[in-house]
């Protein structure tokens, strides 16, 4: 019974396919409910590109690993799967950072989507002021100078 | 009257979305920028409140207080008490940190000396979740 899995293509706005087991697109809140209301073997996401879809995947197929195991396996413990998804973020760029919470977010992957908005808040938190949280992240201040005088005195201790 | 925060910060939002919203990072929708701010230690948050209007105005929305609230449930609540008496001014922090035998420390007053303080009980204050609390909404001066 157990080798029985069924299997789901999805694909991607650029039309790349990836073939996965029914359990890894269930960590997806849409597409668990996508899979329930349409029970078509093929699945296009059309705001997910190829290549955050295939991070997506990739998140996703680990995560379930480690679900199904249970408690059973050593090899698949959470200290594992932290060091992994530790692993997995430091590999990205922001650009790939920011394309994956806009994916998690559409898709409703609720772990991915928190392990992604921590990494921003920890490039934010890594600044040491506001300038460079403007540089890393690439804003535009829409502050006048005098405006911006004014903030920075008020929020002077914070940059102790 | 907590709707019209969030109402001026979508003003906000308009007008810079209009201007190509570069007071934003890239590509990251309204409601995702809290989510990642929401997840900022306080310091931080006073930080990048001076990094643009946008940013600064989400520290005053009540979704983004409540999601900071909600992730900071860890550490107990603390109330801190400032006022003046004949121009000093006395900081009070409740509850008192307990000693590892079990007593408590005796009642520490400060007396801000320094002028740059004097309206600033906040940073006298270790536990910042109350430096946070503080600084989003009026400050009520006592005494």
């Amino acid at each position: 019974m157990e080798n029985e899995k069924k299997m789901i293509t999805l694909k991607s706005s650029d039309d790349v396919t990836f073939e996965v087991e029914e359990a890894v697109v269930l960590e997806s809140q849409f597409l668990s409910h996508l899979v329930q209301d349409c029970p078509a073997p093929e699945h296009k996401i059309k705001e997910v590109t190829g290549k955050i879809l295939s991070k997506v995947v990739e998140y996703c197929e680990k995560h379930v690993v480690v679900v199904v195991d249970g408690g059973d396996s050593s090899s698949s413990s959470g200290d594992d799967l932290k060091k992994w998804d530790d692993k997995f973020i430091k590999e990205m760029d922001l650009s790939t950072v920011y394309d994956l919470i806009a994916a998690a977010n559409y898709l409703n992957i609720q772990a991915l989507l928190d392990l992604m908005c921590q990494r921003v808040a920890d490039v934010i938190t890594a600044c040491k002021d506001h300038k460079e949280i403007r540089e890393t992240l690439g804003i535009v201040s829409d502050y006048t100078a005098e405006e911006e005088a004014e903030v920075l005195k008020e929020n002077e201790w914070a940059f102790d | 009257m907590e709707e019209q925060g969030d109402q001026k910060t979508r003003e906000i939002h308009k007008a810079t979305q209009d201007d190509d919203d570069r007071s934003q990072p890239n590509h990251i929708p309204f409601d995702l920028t809290l989510e990642i701010l929401s997840r900022l230690p306080a310091k931080s948050i006073m930080r990048y409140r001076c990094v643009s209007k946008l940013w600064s105005s989400f520290t005053t929305l009540p979704s983004f207080i409540n999601s900071f609230t909600s992730r900071s449930t860890s550490r107990p609540p603390r109330l801190l008490l400032t006022f003046s008496i004949l121009e000093k001014h006395f900081v009070f922090s409740f509850p008192q940190n307990q000693n590892q035998d079990g007593s408590y420390p005796p009642y520490y007053s400060y007396q801000i000396t320094n002028p740059k303080y004097s309206d600033r009980a906040c940073s006298m204050e270790p536990n910042l979740e109350t430096v946070f609390n503080l600084t989003t909404t009026p400050r009520n001066h006592l005494g």
